[in-house]
């Protein structure tokens, strides 16, 4: 045990560093700020997300490797820096939509920052977590965070409705994500990833029930967590209710946090090989999440819900790549897995950004007094705000699966490891298949209620007049969007490559 | 593998009995002479008035969570004093640390109002 801090450590915690400043600062500044003027605040904020962005950035290129700290509590690998690089892209995103947001409806206020801040530092705990102790202190302060965020507009009930759905169940799933880390404690006598998985290649804890049941645990609380069916039931409530800036960030950066730790505790520590039971629950989780997801949105009036419907379907969908990731993993030379698992990373990176972008329509086509969030209240907007019609259109193309935007390639990728890993020895190729067969049916009944939306944008007589409103940082940052998810539909080679060099050791 | 879990077991039995054997014991052995005033809810011996159901104002759970974030901080000073000549400078500087974030959210509390009453 020395206590002695490193230089090295200090510059792999930067980020967090940055993000747990720049959240107390904020902090600071609203109660001694002078009080009207609170759009400072919404800079300060974007400056300090930028640079703790920068700061990850500067890690992912510097060390190259994986890095251990704390005594192998903290892991600075490429996954973590993919997922940390992804968490402060969208960070920085969120916190562009929210500066027009929060000003238009006239609840802007420091903590607001702070909180989206700690979260972001939460999931990049998450995203270097080193056992499960970390992993969990990650996930709580992620958690309490966006519950508080869900309730942020406390004068609408809608808000305190999400916040206080989300906390109540959120807090029952941490316990049972908690109640199963002891049994694997118990079991195994470790709760460190690395010595964990050199426990489970063995083989014989899978044939230890309490072990198992600790997984199986665990799985539930991180499948609540990314709002996989059925612990899903908070998800339509949380988006709806939750303030639509706030909506974004939940859907693109808590989802990704939430696969981080599914990814780093599942097929990276536990594995794959012989007898590794949490395989099995993860496909029927994907196959049902994904169909679920999909035929609920089809009946949706309200575009929040309908995008947090749509959210669980995508969810289902990154499920099966975790699934297919176990399917074949410790079979063949791995190479489907690690395919399956960059193809994780893609989807969830460029799903991300699309959703961040959706949302940003959303609020672009909001108005102070009424947010005009039902389908009907789109009739014919396409029309009178050409800009964000078209912007919302390729946004749905990409949620879709449509080229040439980046939600085809994200589909492409997950389909290919399936298909591949149908064709390695000892796989389970029927079970691939069906999942195979689950992913392009679903991106088809998908696809009813995207371009039900473009239809109620575009052929439908409008029910009002859209009266224009000032909201510059908004259209800025969907307008990155827009570019980032066609790049990323054209040129998705990059950022793969990225995603697949977290899982290079991975067999 | 399941007799590895026969302690739990006993545990449990244990448990059961215990409390169960009090809760028997003591109808069986206790005295009971049951008057009006023994039948009411207790409370510090007065006489009760109004219902128990009565409203409390929101200001004392905001109260009571300042008190509990701020006086479970004070836990983690005890660990850090026993060993706090092995620790030395950086040990001091760490505590520093911790103690001025906790310092910058008790004047954020402050200025934000949330201990005055009115």
């Amino acid at each position: 045990m020395n206590p002695v801090v490193q230089m090295s450590t200090t510059f792999a915690l930067l980020p967090l560093v940055i993000l747990a400043a720049s959240g107390v600062a904020l902090l600071l500044l609203e109660v001694f700020g002078s009080g009207e003027r609170r759009e400072y605040l919404g800079y300060l904020a974007i400056a300090g997300a930028v640079s703790a962005g920068l700061a990850m950035v500067g890690i992912t290129v510097s060390a190259g490797g994986g890095a251990t700290f704390f005594d192998g509590a903290m892991v600075v690998d490429r996954f973590a820096s993919f997922v940390g690089v992804g968490v402060l892209a969208f960070l920085v995103f969120a916190v562009l939509l929210s500066v027009d947001y929060l000003r238009e409806h006239q609840i802007a206020r420091g903590e607001y920052y702070a909180l989206l801040f700690f979260a972001a530092a939460g999931m990049l705990v998450v995203a270097s977590a080193g056992d499960f102790i970390v992993l969990f202190l990650g996930i709580e302060l992620l958690s309490l965070s966006i519950y508080v965020l869900a309730g942020y507009w406390r004068s609408t009930d809608l808000s305190v409705e999400a916040s206080i759905k989300y906390f109540l169940l959120g807090s029952f799933a941490s316990a049972i994500l908690l109640f199963g880390i002891v049994l694997i404690w118990g079991e195994a006598g470790t709760l460190s990833f690395a010595a964990l998985k050199s426990a489970a290649a063995g083989g014989a804890v899978w044939q230890n029930t309490a072990f198992v049941v600790g997984v199986f645990l665990v799985l539930g609380g991180i499948a609540f967590k990314v709002a996989a069916v059925p612990f899903h039931m908070w998800t339509p409530d949380a988006y709806q209710g939750a303030p639509t800036s706030v909506t974004a960030f939940m859907g693109a950066a808590v989802k990704l946090a939430g696969f981080a730790a599914l990814v780093r505790v599942f097929p990276m520590s536990f594995g794959g090989g012989a007898g590794a039971m949490w395989v099995e629950p993860v496909v029927v989780l994907a196959l049902i999440t994904m169909t679920v997801g999909n035929l609920a949105a089809l009946t949706q009036s309200n575009v929040k819900r309908l995008f947090a419907y749509s959210s669980i379907a995508h969810a289902g969908y990154v499920l099966a790549g975790v699934a297919v990731a176990g399917l074949v993993l410790g079979k063949g030379d791995g190479a489907a897995s690690r395919d399956a698992l960059a193809g994780v990373l893609f989807y969830l990176a460029t799903y991300g950004l699309t959703f961040l972008g959706a949302i940003g329509v959303v609020i672009l086509l909001g108005r102070r007094g009424d947010e005009n969030l039902t389908l009907d209240a789109w009739s014919g907007f396409g029309w009178q705000a050409p800009a964000a019609g078209i912007a919302i259109t390729v946004f749905l193309m990409s949620l879709g699966g449509i080229p040439p935007t980046a939600g085809f390639f994200a589909k492409f990728y997950l389909l290919r490891a399936t298909i591949e890993g149908a064709g390695v020895q000892g796989a389970a190729s029927g079970t691939l298949y069906t999942l195979a067969i689950f992913i392009a049916l679903n991106s088809l009944i998908a696809l009813g209620y995207y371009l039900k939306l473009i239809i109620f944008l575009y052929m439908r007589r409008p029910e009002k007049e859209l009266t224009p409103t000032r909201l510059p940082v908004v259209s800025i940052a969907v307008v990155l969007l827009v570019f980032l998810v066609l790049a990323l539909g054209v040129l998705p080679g990059r950022l793969y490559d990225f995603g697949y060099s977290a899982f290079a050791a991975l067999r | 593998m399941l007799s590895s879990y026969l302690p739990v077991l006993l545990m449990i039995v244990a448990g059961i009995a215990v409390a169960g054997g009090m809760l028997a014991l003591k109808s069986l052995l206790g005295p009971r002479n049951a008057t009006p005033e023994k039948q009411k809810p207790f409370e510090c011996g007065r006489e009760s008035t109004g219902s128990a159901h009565a409203r409390f104002s929101i200001k004392f759970y905001l109260v009571a969570l300042l008190f509990i974030a701020f006086d479970i901080e004070i836990v983690f000073l005890y660990p850090w004093a026993v060993v706090a000549k092995g620790l030395g400078v950086v040990g001091l500087v760490q505590m520093g640390v911790f103690l001025g974030v906790l310092v910058l959210g008790f004047i954020y509390v402050w200025k934000k109002g949330a201990l005055e009453w009115d």
